[in-house]
């Protein structure tokens, strides 16, 4: 036992808090229990929370990007605590075009059958606790094949979970655009059978279809992340190495395609909701719609939805705006003095504040 | 990143390499660790923390991307690799990473700042043996030097293996800079503001702390209704919308960064301060500079300067400014004027969303006013009723019948 000593004289014990870092705990027995009892069975809203390790997080992220335009997958391992989903780690799975075929996951099968039983012998015993799978560029919801997989995944998996990441939101929006996600039993009719789509705004248009035909068949669930105190000391000591990127990144060029799509959606809607407009205001046209206010509503919707998309859209840009400037600033405001642009610079922060005007004095309307 | 020890250790090398690696070492592989060594250490799990990383390789170039624990094996004595377990592991990540295609690059495992150990020598040469390359790398992670990490300085080291006229293994020690893709940089960021610590999870509605994602919740509310809520909320808290949120994290972020910036050229500045005087330029000084002298960051603090011009092309386009100067360039750089309008695009969207909404405000009020309006007729229809025919004379002519044809 000479040579165990020999690789374990660094000492990890200092480097763990057994409070704080409680979720890096697992104990089997207690998952055999709670999985015996399946509370989840008696209520469908069971599980209202996911809160995934900050490796299982940046993994998915990072498997997302690489898939680029195509939908990737993977699965994520874990265990429950209450209503809480913990997702401890994460792993990438061979299919790709997830999004367009059925029987996507099955092939992943033999892969991660033997994928998760070398993990065991490696002592990672969690077991895989959800399905992770991207959607490049039209928001974290469920597609209709995406409720059927979860829906069968719950039937013979559960405790089980739905997450989905949108790399190109993300890398616009500068931070991770993440849902979690649960399916309803079948025949089960949620309290507010309103549409779960109320906050997805950006929805485009080739999607909404299949994402209006769906949304009252799952639940989201609130997403947060933990980390450990090694990694948050680790994370300090990274910032110093990475900080350069926080400056030198031009968040408009690298997201000016998207950007484009974007606006093309949005266009796309608007022409629609005018034709909407169109066909209930008859020929008078404007603001007095002759339908019954139930047209009148969703009509009213279906323009909140546009405003959302098309400021979300000016929001995103005037960050990258603001991130054009500060480079601008820091790095050629010494050299070039008297530049013509001293107007120029001065007017985004004017826009940029007007823009919030309207917002502010919108809402306390 | 060298730690100078009293007693040198007799497994390192010094001598200069013939060639020297140039290796990127990506964010995720050191989270993995650390992930590894908390789980190990929480789960009292036996054995020594050990794994592997993978990574491109382009000749001398390395990256070191992902790693993953390895399951261990007793062999004559020495801690080695699960030789059939570890081949297997190793083709199911490369079954995942083709594009770019990773492979093994260097194993890890936790020791003292002095570096490798002996019992790290046989583990090497069986590595070496299982992936018949002598390439593979060695990634120390120091615990001790967790609590004084300064400057941005790693707990680790890394070291390339070679083999010595005496046929024994020696370790060289390797630099290597932090090296972060753009999604795996947003997620590291997403990671290191929130402040959420893992600890268990209560009974009941333990709420997640702060740094759950904002999901817009509000399901089927009708929206003049959400629409108050959330300026009562504002009202009483000053919360900010989430779309402040982000913008102010945002510029927070930007501005740690030029405050980091700021601290680099102060320190450059005071090394350069206190170096003697130059000899070349200054002709009264005879005394050649001493050997100490740093003549590479010399050099490269020398090709900075000189890049720094290219970074503001002359924008001059100012009618007072240009008068004054000689260079007589009138017109803004082709950047200037791409910069420009990309501003103006920025603006465009901006205003087009005002735009948007104030379409969505008139259409809104134009759909109350109908209502308010349509009742308004009905009570005067109903008064009138007893009255005689009405006057019509309901201000802003409302009752205009065609309105409602
Ligand atoms: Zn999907």
């Amino acid at each position: 036992m000479d040579t165990q000593k020999a690789w374990e004289i660094e000492n990890a014990v200092k480097l763990v808090d057994p409070t704080r870092d409680a979720l890096y705990n697992y104990n089997r027995e207690e998952q055999k229990k709670i999985t015996d009892a399946r509370p989840w069975r008696a209520n469908p809203n069971h599980f209202k929370y996911v809160r995934i390790s900050a490796v299982a997080l940046i993994k998915m992220t990072m498997h997302a990007r690489s898939g680029g335009d195509l939908e990737i997958m993977g699965l994520m391992l874990g265990y429950v605590e209450h209503e809480t989903f913990i997702v401890t780690d994460a792993l990438r799975l061979p299919v790709e075009g997830t999004e367009t075929r059925v029987n996507a996951q099955s092939e992943a099968d033999e892969y991660m059958v033997q994928y998760l039983d070398r993990s065991r012998q490696a002592g990672q015993l969690e077991n895989a606790v959800g399905w992770y799978h991207s959607h490049p560029g039209y928001g974290c919801w469920l597609s209709g094949i995406d409720v059927g997989t979860q829906h069968t995944q719950q039937m013979f998996s559960d405790p089980f979970l739905a997450v989905v990441i949108d790399p190109h939101r993300t890398i616009s929006a500068g931070k991770v655009e993440i849902g979690a996600f649960r399916t309803y039993p079948d025949g089960y009719k949620p309290p507010d059978s309103g549409s779960s789509a109320e906050g997805m705004a950006a929805v485009p248009m080739a999607k909404a279809a299949d994402f209006g035909a769906h949304a009252n068949r799952y639940y989201s669930l609130e997403v947060s992340h933990f980390k450990s105190t090694l990694d948050s000391k680790l994370l300090e000591a990274l910032w110093n190495k990475y900080w350069v990127q926080t400056i030198s990144s031009s968040p408009l060029f690298t997201n000016r395609e998207y950007v484009t799509h974007q606006i093309e959606d949005v266009a796309a809607k608007t022409r629609e909701v005018d034709g909407g407009v169109r066909m209930r205001g008859g020929a008078m046209g404007g603001f007095a719609p002759r339908a019954g206010p139930k047209g009148r509503k969703s009509g009213d919707e279906q323009v909140g939805k546009v405003v959302k998309a098309a400021e979300k859209i000016a929001n995103e840009e005037r960050m990258g705006l603001l991130a054009a400037m500060v480079k601008e600033k820091v790095f050629a405001a010494g050299v070039a003095p008297a530049s013509g642009n001293g107007s120029a610079t001065a007017v985004p922060v004017g826009g940029g504040s007007a823009g919030g005007d309207t917002q502010m004095s919108d809402v306390k309307a | 990143m060298a730690d100078q020890k009293a007693s040198p250790n007799p497994l390192v090398t010094t001598k200069a390499p013939e060639t020297t690696l140039s290796v990127q070492l990506h964010p995720l592989v050191l989270l993995t660790i650390s992930d590894y060594i908390s789980r190990h250490t929480l789960r009292q799990q036996e054995g020594p923390v050990v794994g592997a990383i993978i990574g491109q390789q382009n000749g001398r170039n390395f990256t070191l991307e992902h790693a993953f624990e390895c399951k261990l094996a007793e062999q004559d004595g020495n801690i080695v690799l699960d030789r059939e377990w570890f081949a297997e592991r190793i083709e199911q990540y490369k079954d995942v990473h083709k594009a770019p295609a990773l492979d093994l690059v260097a194993m890890f495992t936790m020791a003292p700042v002095e570096g490798p150990q002996g019992v790290h020598v046989p583990f090497m040469r069986q590595v070496q043996d299982l992936t018949s390359t002598e390439g593979i790398m060695l990634l120390l992670f120091h615990g001790s030097q967790v609590d004084q990490l300064q400057g941005g300085k790693l707990p680790i080291t890394l070291w390339e293996s070679v083999q010595e006229q005496d046929g024994e293994m020696r370790f060289r020690e390797l630099s290597f800079e932090v090296e972060t893709g753009e999604a795996e940089m947003i997620g590291v960021d997403f990671v290191a503001k929130g402040g959420g610590n893992a600890t268990a999870v209560a009974k009941a509605d333990a709420v997640p702390a702060a740094e759950s994602s904002r999901k817009d919740k509000s399901k089927g509310k009708g929206k003049a209704k959400e629409k108050e809520e959330e300026a009562d909320g504002d009202a009483a808290m000053g919360v900010l919308s989430p779309e402040d949120e982000e913008l102010i994290a945002s510029l927070n972020a930007k501005a740690n960064a030029i405050k980091m910036l700021n601290q680099r050229i102060n320190l450059l500045r005071s090394y350069l301060e206190q170096l003697p005087e130059s000899y070349l330029t200054d002709s009264s000084t005879t005394t050649p500079p001493p050997d100490t002298i740093n003549h590479t960051l010399l050099r490269s603090v020398q090709s900075m300067l000189s890049r720094v011009p290219l970074l503001a092309p002359p924008t001059v386009a100012h009618p007072t400014a240009t008068s004054s100067e000689n260079n007589g360039g009138l017109q803004p750089s082709s950047i200037a004027q791409a910069g420009e309008k990309e501003r103006q695009d920025v603006h465009l969207t901006g205003l087009l969303a005002a735009l948007t909404r104030s379409v969505s405000e008139a259409s809104n009020l134009g759909s109350r006013f109908h209502v308010v309006a349509k009742e308004r007729t009905a009570k005067e229809r109903s008064g009138f009723s007893r009255g005689g025919r009405g006057l019509g004379n309901v201000p802003g002519g409302v009752t205009d019948e065609s309105l409602f044809a």
